[in-house]
């Protein structure tokens, strides 16, 4: 049981001076069991911060404390850890079993206990049949549950997952999806989980942090990052489709502050959109261009909110996804979708979308910093 | 500070050896001898300066410009036909051939022989009185002399012709290694827009052969500047000194003939000849890799 | 393809072969043969009275120098010589390799070019030092200065091969055991070892013909005791008593190269592949 502190990390690959920053001051704290999910464009630097935290890349600068204790000169040994790496690192010249029992050898774990152990690690993944194949004889899944199986083998004081689940098909991810939380919840290991799923990333995590080119750009549990988010690459990135960013101009009329987004792309007249914010907040962006951000499912029909205020949009296009239609529309100037359901679209040319105000984010057009 | 983990320090005390060795016994020693073609020394080494003295012994050496020049004729026809002869054979060989194994195994064989057995069984197949001249004799061309063993105008040649006996096989299993990495699919795309087969080589597959040519180049010239034990076994040099090689001439003025100085002088003449070679050859690579 | 181009090709590589076969086949047939009928007969044809009187002056009494006991005593100093420096060089080529390519540290990739550039300069330049500190620390006329000389200058090669082998070895394999508690040997031994043969056996077969093959260092630095087979082969060609016995020299000729030609027959394969691999990539 550990708690885990990332303080001010920095990573420079090479020489300090010449070399390329990765990591650009990164500040994380999670507590005892938690669990937090690392998400971010591929080259954000995820992969080395789980390095980091194992050992294995050296901290530029900055300090990384297990259980308050400064660890950044343990070798990855003394840290007992556990992580699934990103390409699997299965022994190719060991068999699942001893790919298994390896970690626990060196650790001098009692023969019977080992076995114990494999027997208990290879039923929860299902590879029981595979025990005596080599890597290379297993298909990229289960190589993944293999990997799996050697950390999970351990009961260590921190796992680190580095897209476990990634290479696995729709059916056995959801299944392994829900085996790694019921596990996590049975030994409240704390766990850092990196992903580019936003189905995991918003149902395994405790907490979320969003990193973009070596910077966190927010961290939070995963309703503030969905609701909240702290600018428009969190909107942009978490959440699929994205979040709707609008062009809008924001007015005060009586004490309502109102955003006044522009229909279609030739129709004059805009839509008034009561937003639920105080004059006081926004007063430095009245009369100014910003952002507004609304989530699909927000902008949607009459059936799934209440309270909304409506508005008639021109379609541009539309995509039946299986429950929900996607609807492509302009607003402000830019593309918008909307979520509403396949009945009430059909062949119309125009529809009518509930924006549930309530739901709704300002951004900074030039910062693109959430105005609260 | 705690004390640093093994694996910080047992990395660098694994490879401080080799780089103790290649600091004494590869860089320190070739500014020795770089130091010592500066000095007077004769039969034992004497660090009394002498300028460039050495040098100008050594450039005023008829036999020195016999053995540059000998290096030259050796060096340009050796790579060029061993190049040319294994990739031929390699090209031949790529159309699935049976028995292909068995006949690059045939091909390769000298490789595994020293230079020395070369140059002793070449010596005795060329050497006029019992050897080939003979066989054609007695095959009815009464005529026929074949004595580049002893005439000083043609002993280099030979010397040329067991080089490129022991190094045309290693040239062809390169190329042939190159060859079969060639994408498949490239050819095949080939095949499609309807490029005959000699096309697809020439404007294909031997274009994309390029750093395995370089590979080649950069070995047998290697193997051709240090040329020593194939000149000693087959020629001695001779007649004469008509088959020099820098390599002998280096070890006679050092070992035979007590000229420290003009030996190491010589010595350091080779070191230039291989990095005017090698370095142009692999900025040349290494500029053509980055721009792929 | 049609048959008449085929049939050329098949001329062609089958001639080719007939070339690269017709030296060893000379040397054999000649070593078997009396010197009379070395006389009478022609050089290709096989031997009509086949005698290994030849081979066992060759291996036993053949005069190399001023030794008139054959290749026998130097055969066994080029086994004594070639087997430590081929092993210890492999050895610590393999440790070079994997410290060079899985445990980077500064200066770390400077180290290697600097080596590589020992895999290219001519041995010459480094002969007159080398001859003066092997005599300094007493290692002339002994096998271990060869070793020693055979072990400095062949572990450029070997560095690069291993290095050249393990650069393919995914680092989150290495970081995976690290992980998993191993440390710098124990990875190498449980997780590099077993998955090194290909190398391995490319490495040793490369390193016993280089070794094996040697003349230079042989010539410079042995003493008339501790030389190698192949300077005896060229004293004992060059010795000249009398009457030149071609078939002694033939003979021995094959005792010299018998190690090296057995190396690759039994384990050719490798060797091929160990020159693509250790040589294209390089
Ligand atoms: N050993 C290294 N030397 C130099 N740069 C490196 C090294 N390892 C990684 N980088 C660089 O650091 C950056 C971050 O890499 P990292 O592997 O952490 O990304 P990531 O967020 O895990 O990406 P992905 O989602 O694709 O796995 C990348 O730009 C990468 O090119
Ligand atoms: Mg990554």
């Amino acid at each position: 049981m550990a708690s885990l502190g990332i303080h001010n990390i920095r990573k420079t690959y090479g020489d300090r001076a010449k070399g390329v920053e990765v990591l650009k001051g990164i500040n994380l704290d999670i507590a005892d069991g938690e669990f937090l999910i690392l998400v971010g464009g591929s080259g954000c630097g995820k992969s080395t911060l789980l390095n980091m935290i194992a050992g294995l890349e050296t901290v530029t600068e900055g300090e990384i404390t297990i259980n308050g204790k400064r660890v950044n000169e343990l070798p990855p040994k003394d840290r007992d850890i556990a992580m699934v790496f990103q390409s699997y690192a299965l022994y190719p010249s060991m068999n699942v079993r001893e790919n298994i029992a390896f970690g626990l050898s060196l650790r001098k774990v009692p023969k019977t206990e080992q076995d114990a152990t494999i027997a208990r690690v290879a039923k929860l993944l299902q590879i029981e049949a595979l025990l005596n194949r080599k890597p290379a004889q297993l298909s990229g899944g289960q190589r993944q549950r293999v990997a799996m199986g050697r950390a999970l083998a351990r009961e260590p004081q921190i796992f680190l997952f580095d897209e476990p689940l990634s290479n696995l098909d729709a059916k056995l991810r959801v299944e392994m999806r829900s085996e790694i939380k019921l596990l996590h919840k049975r030994l409240g290991i704390t766990t850092v989980y990196v992903t580019h799923d936003q189905i995991e990333a918003m149902t395994l995590g405790d907490k979320i942090a969003v990193m973009k080119d070596g910077v966190v750009q927010q961290f939070g549990t995963p309703e503030e990052i969905y609701l909240q988010p702290a600018n428009t690459f969190v909107a942009s990135f978490m959440g699929s489709p994205p979040m709707n960013l609008i062009p809008a101009t924001l007015s005060v009329e009586g004490e309502r502050v109102t955003a006044h987004v522009r229909i279609g792309e030739t129709e004059a007249h805009s839509a008034a959109l009561p937003l639920n914010v105080t004059a006081e907040t926004v007063k430095q962006n009245l009369g100014r261009r910003v952002l507004l951000g609304l989530r699909p499912e927000h902008m949607c029909d009459s059936s799934r909110t209440t309270g909304a205020v409506a508005v008639e949009v021109p379609i541009t296009m539309t995509e039946i996804t299986g429950a929900d239609a996607l609807v492509f529309t302009k607003l402000g100037g830019v593309d918008v979708v909307c979520r509403l359901h396949p009945r009430s679209v059909g062949q119309a040319e125009r529809a009518q979308v509930h924006f549930d105000m309530t739901h709704a984010v300002l951004f900074d057009e030039a910062s693109g910093l959430r105005i609260s | 500070m705690r004390p640093l983990s093994a694996d910080r320090w047992l990395p660098k005390l694994v490879l401080s050896p080799t780089l103790l060795a290649s600091l004494i016994f590869v860089y320190g020693f070739i500014l020795i001898t770089i130091a010592m073609s500066f000095t007077e020394s004769r039969m034992l080494p004497n660090w009394e300066w002498a300028g460039i003295d050495r040098y100008v012994d050594l450039f005023d050496n008829d036999r020195f410009w016999v053995s540059a020049k000998n290096l030259a004729i050796f060096g340009s026809l050796f790579i060029v036909i061993s190049m040319a002869v294994g990739l031929f054979l390699a090209i031949l060989l790529d159309q699935k051939i049976r028995g292909e194994g068995f006949l690059r195994a045939i091909y390769l064989y000298p490789m595994a022989l020293s230079f020395i057995v070369t140059g002793t069984a070449w010596k005795w197949m060329l050497n006029p009185g019992l050897g080939l001249e003979r066989i054609v004799q007695q095959w009815g061309f009464a005529d026929f002399t074949f004595d580049w063993l002893v005439n000083p105008d043609k002993a280099i040649y030979t010397v040329v012709i067991a080089g490129v006996w022991q190094s045309a096989g290693f040239a062809m299993a390169l190329f042939l290694a190159g060859l079969r990495g060639v994408d498949s699919e490239i050819i095949k795309a080939a095949q499609v827009d309807g490029a005959t087969l000699p096309t697809i080589y020439r404007r294909i597959i031997i274009p994309s052969l390029r750093p395995v040519f370089f590979s080649v180049a950069l070995i047998l010239a290697h193997i051709a500047i240090k040329s020593f034990d194939l000149v000693m076994a087959l020629t001695g040099g001779g007649p004469g000194t008509a088959s020099d090689v820098p390599a002998i001439f280096m070890y006679q003025f050092s070992f035979s003939r007590g000229q420290l100085g003009v030996g190491a002088a010589s010595a350091v003449m080779m070191l230039m000849t291989i990095m005017a070679v090698m370095v142009p050859l692999m900025y040349a690579e290494a500029k053509s890799g980055n721009a792929r | 393809m049609n048959a008449v181009s085929r049939f050329f090709l098949y001329a062609i590589l089958l001639l080719a072969a007939l070339y690269a076969l017709a030296p060893l086949w000379v040397m054999l047939a000649t070593s078997f043969k009396s010197l009379d009928e070395i006389r009478e007969g022609s050089l290709i044809a096989a031997p009509q009275a086949p005698t290994i009187a030849a081979w066992g002056k060759a291996w036993s009494r053949a005069c190399t120098g001023v030794r008139c006991d054959g290749l026998q005593p130097f055969f066994i100093n080029s086994l004594l010589m070639t087997i430590p420096a081929v092993l210890i060089s492999t050895i610590i080529g393999a440790l070079n390799g994997y410290a060079l390519t899985h445990w980077k540290f500064r200066g770390s990739e400077v180290l290697f070019t600097m080596l590589l550039l020992g895999c290219f300069i001519p041995f010459q330049v480094v002969l007159l030092p080398m001859a003066r500190t092997l005599g300094a620390i007493g290692f002339v006329d002994s096998v271990f200065g060869l070793i020693f000389v055979h072990v400095v200058y062949g572990l450029a090669f070997t560095t690069l091969f291993f290095r050249n082998y393990y650069i393919g070895v995914p680092g989150e394999l290495i970081k995976a055991a690290r992980v998993d508690g191993a440390g710098f040997f124990t990875i190498f031994w449980r997780i590099l070892m077993p998955i090194s043969m290909p190398i391995f056996m490319v490495c040793v077969i490369w390193q016993f013909t280089q070794i094996w093959n040697d003349f230079l260092f042989g010539v410079v630095f042995a003493g008339s005791d501790s030389q190698p087979v192949t300077v005896a082969l060229n004293n004992l060609v060059r010795t000249s008593t009398g009457v030149k016995e071609y078939n002694v020299d033939m003979a021995a000729a094959i005792i010299a190269a018998l190690p090296t030609l057995l190396v690759y027959i039994v384990a050719g394969k490798y060797f091929v592949r160990g020159l693509t691999a250790g040589a294209v990539k390089g």
